[in-house]
């Protein structure tokens, strides 16, 4: 990192220098993808940047930032960064009490919320968020009749903005510095309020420097940004990284079409949570099971093929000359159609991080020639400190840590970190910064350990490493992953503290679930319907007796039910980036959790949930309870 | 003057009057609903208006021209456009054709410059596909944009019949049962979606639809129909503290 260029809008500026014309950002709208080049960006900043300044934002505010992702967002936070002010970002689909809690611990003086959806969030709250003095919004739509006096358009700061001495933003990014705070991560928190982690120029800039030692990154690179921008994983690679390297980032036309749009451009660099790549396998797998006998039998013989292959890689082996020209047949007949299907042809640089993901995935992708790598880090590290190398690939480990970070298991098994990427605490919680950096180490909160080539294991939050009744030790992220691996469960919770044994609440993946049923004629209406079916039941029974043959006798799953609805975050059971909370869970299904232990074979269910705009429906069921 | 003016419209299939004697009239920019049981004339009501059927006696007035007697195509010209209560799109065509379908009364290039591509033919495409392309933007309907209509849910089909015909770009909106068969949330997003056209767009828009809530909250004025006679209009709290409307709705003392 060059000293000259130690903040993010130095960084644009030196862009917008050296490739005025050269394209920064695109994003599809009204069917076709416009282009903003790196001069237009920088003068947009520019103008929104004084326009704020000239609207009272000053040096050591935060502006907070929510909405999908367009350019207008990424935007909005160099535009604060370049007056000296942090960047707050919110999760798109927070409800009320979570986006006026961030806005307000946050003390953001600005909020930009994209629309209609956005500002009624902020301006249902308004009462309760005094220090707030503009609400900005980009997309008019439906916002006509709106007459509140805090509410403006992004175009009008814009155009504020134009009226103010243009020479003034140079000197203030001139101004800015490595040490200064340029947002603040909110992190999700499984249990209680979320953390504002302060990340400085520094630490992300060190971090986007040390991860492309060992994962390289172009200048002509693509980039499509679909993951939550308050993410700390799309801040990485949609800011960090591009400023730093200056590629093409790309905002889908909406979120329901990233799938689509990522197909359209075909990116070089995609990094994803388990998730997404689990929704790309899945999809590939129901569409192979609709179509027809011929193309099916291709598709298992030429994929057996990619496996090998991939068997090959993973073990460090040369693959012979036969198993190549194999390879090469099956890449012509369907690995080149199924690559460009997917949208992963052009892609060199695939990563997935957040939480584990499951080996059978990890061969798929290998299979078909896309070199998957999982990454481990936190927020608080500016995203990530491992990274598999590209010729080491374990489907058990998170790889090696990245250039300049140190790592290190502590006595109590905690793996710590150290590194420049390193945050600079937590926003107004001394204490918790003082526990987080104790000895100049990041204690990350996670149970791990080094294997003996240097890779990290990481087993589960330090505090989850539970026991049974009987003194036995178990992990239930690790079980819960496991059983995760299987296409037909979505979400497991594995509880079992101070019992005589382990049990499970399952949430079955309707769309695979669905397809299975369809196929055996089992009829079904919805969610709680499908998975009360007893045929339901055998399919994740078989999935966790799997599971259990590879786990000790102690820490095997006794018990099961199949939850009626789906866990989510709006009922506040998953974080915002989809991890379970589970005191929360175990505290909202004590009764399912306590008939699990009992004699019952059914348990009546009579609850509420509640939607995103804080409506409520009720909801009967009766759940069976199956033993293994 | 109003912008859709009916006039003392009866219809008669046989011996059975569907209408009789009704008078309605929706202004500029307003948002006005029919109700009524079953068999009350709604939907012969609209189809009057569009052209399906001819009223016996009776005039018709759009924007103070008399379309009693006009053909359906006609009336498209001058900016009216329906939805239907039963979907009525083309099943095996995408979403962007059938909306493009609807933007080809606004084609001028004959087959053989439209058969050339360059020139003419495509710019006029290009204009036509815009036009849509904000109709789409307009409805949130972007990821189904190439999608094959039949293979779509019932909800986002009736959000495609209704971006057909916003394609048209109408001064006047006739909904037939808009929600019908759908869930909470897809009812919320076409309440939504109505109220926006009539507001950003200033369209006009009479509207037939059962489900009261929706009623109550969308219009500016309610007629109730019963047995093919208007027994009540006026604003929402008026009609429904209406007693003859309580017995229309409820057979009994409310």
């Amino acid at each position: 990192m060059e000293p000259a260029f130690d903040t993010f809008p130095k960084l644009l500026e030196r862009n917008a220098g050296r490739h005025p014309d050269k394209v920064a950002l695109r994003e599809k709208r009204l069917g076709i993808w416009h282009t903003t080049t790196w001069r237009e960006y920088r003068d947009a900043v520019r103008e929104l940047s004084l326009g704020l300044v000239s609207l009272g934002l000053a040096r050591g505010d935060k502006v907070a930032i929510l909405g999908d992702n367009r350019p207008q967002w990424v935007m909005a936070e160099l535009a604060a960064q370049a007056a000296g002010a942090a960047s707050v970002g919110l999760y798109q689909d927070s409800n009320l009490n979570e986006v006026a809690y961030v806005i307000d611990h946050s003390d953001a003086v600005f909020v930009v919320a994209e629309d209609q959806e956005q500002v009624d969030k902020i301006l249902d709250m308004i009462d309760r968020l005094p220090k707030v003095k503009g609400v900005i919004y980009s997309d008019p739509r439906g916002l006509r009749g709106y007459k509140h006096p805090l509410l403006m358009s992004f175009e009008s700061v814009q155009a504020r903005g134009r009226q103010m001495e243009q020479a003034r933003f140079a000197e203030s990014v001139a101004r800015g510095q490595g040490e200064d705070l340029a947002m603040i991560c909110y992190t999700s928190g499984t249990t209680g309020f979320p953390k504002g982690a302060m990340l400085c120029f520094r630490n992300l800039l060190t971090m986007a420097g040390s991860l492309a030692q060992v994962d390289e990154r172009f200048a002509d690179d693509e980039f499509v940004s679909f993951l939550p921008l308050a993410w700390i994983g799309e801040q990485m690679m949609s800011v960090a990284t591009a400023l730093s390297f200056g590629f093409t980032i790309k905002f889908p036309e909406e979120p329901e079409t990233s799938a689509e749009n990522i197909r359209e451009i075909g990116p070089h660099i995609l990094f994803g949570p388990p998730r997404f790549w689990e929704n790309l396998t899945s999809m590939v797998q129901v569409k192979i099971m609709d179509t027809t006998p011929f193309k099916r039998f291709m598709y298992e013989r030429l994929m057996t093929v990619g496996y090998r292959l991939a068997e090959f890689r993973f073990n460090r082996e040369k693959p012979t000359l036969l198993w190549r020209a194999l390879y090469g047949l099956a890449w012509l007949l369907l690995f080149r159609a199924l690559k460009d299907r997917l949208g992963v042809s052009r892609l060199r640089s695939a990563s997935t991080g957040g939480a584990a993901l499951g080996p059978d995935v990890f061969r798929f992708f290998h299979a078909i020639g896309v070199p998957l790598r999982q990454i481990y880090g936190q927020t608080e590290i500016s995203g990530i400190s491992c990274i598999h190398r590209a010729d080491d690939i374990r489907f058990h480990t998170v790889g090696k840590p990245i250039p300049g970070t140190e790592l290190r298991i502590n006595e109590r098994g905690e793996i710590l970190s150290r590194s420049g990427a390193v945050f600079a605490g937590y926003y107004k919680n001394e204490e918790a910064t003082r526990e987080t950096l104790e000895g100049g180490w990041l204690h990350s909160g996670d149970a791990g350990h080094i294997d003996e080539d240097g890779h990290l294991v990481v087993l589960d939050r330090l505090k989850d490493v539970l026991s049974l009744a009987d003194g036995t030790r178990f992990s239930p992220q690790f079980i819960e992953n496991r059983l995760k691996f299987s296409p037909y469960i979505k979400e497991a919770v594995v509880v079992g503290t101070n019992r005589p044994f382990l049990a499970a609440l399952v949430c079955i993946d309707s769309s695979t679930v669905g397809k299975w049923a369809e196929k055996r004629k089992i009829s079904y209406t919805t969610y709680t319907d499908l998975s009360s079916k007893r045929e339901a039941y055998d399919l994740v029974q078989k999935e966790i007796d799997q599971v259990n043959e590879t786990l000790p006798k102690a820490a095997r799953i006794r018990k099961f039910v199949l939850l009626y609805k789906e866990l989510d975050a709006d009922d506040e059971e998953l974080t915002r980036t989809r991890k379970v909370r589970r005191a929360f869970v175990e505290k909202r299904y004590e009764g399912i959790i306590s008939a699990l232990y009992g004699e019952a074979d059914h348990i009546a269910i009579d609850t509420e949930i509640r939607f995103q705009d804080g409506k409520r429906a009720r909801i009967q069921a009766d759940l069976a309870v199956r033993a293994l | 003057m109003a912008r859709l003016e009916i006039a003392q419209v009866s219809l008669r299939f046989g011996g059975v009057y569907a209408l009789q004697d009704v008078s309605v009239q929706v202004g500029a920019g307003e948002l006005v609903a029919i109700i009524g049981p079953n068999g009350a004339g709604k939907t012969s009501l609209v189809n009057c208006v569009s052209g399906v059927y001819r009223p016996l006696v009776g005039r018709i007035h759009f924007e103070g021209q008399d379309i009693t007697r006009l053909a359906p195509a006609a009336r498209t010209r001058l900016g009216l456009a329906r939805t239907f209560q039963n979907i009525a799109l083309f099943k095996g065509m995408t979403v962007l054709d059938n909306l493009l379908i609807g933007r080809h009364f606004r084609q001028k290039t004959g087959v053989l410059a439209g058969g050339i591509y360059y020139g003419p033919g495509r710019r006029e495409e290009i204009a036509q596909r815009r036009v849509v392309e904000e109709i789409i933007d307009f409805l949130e309907i972007e990821h189904i944009r190439k999608k094959i209509v039949h293979t779509l849910p019932y909800g986002l089909q009736k959000r495609v019949e209704l971006a057909r015909a916003l394609a048209l770009e109408p001064k006047l909106l006739l909904l037939d049962e808009p929600m019908a068969g759908m869930n909470a949330e897809e009812k919320e997003d076409m309440a939504r979606f109505i109220l926006d056209v009539n507001e950003e767009k200033g369209t006009s828009i009479l509207m037939i639809e059962h489900d009261m809530g929706v009623v109550m909250d969308l219009s500016h004025r309610i007629y109730v129909l019963n047995f093919g006679k208007k027994i009540a209009e006026g604003e929402p709290a008026l009609v429904r503290g209406n007693r003859e409307v309580q017995l229309a709705y409820l057979g009994a003392e409310a």
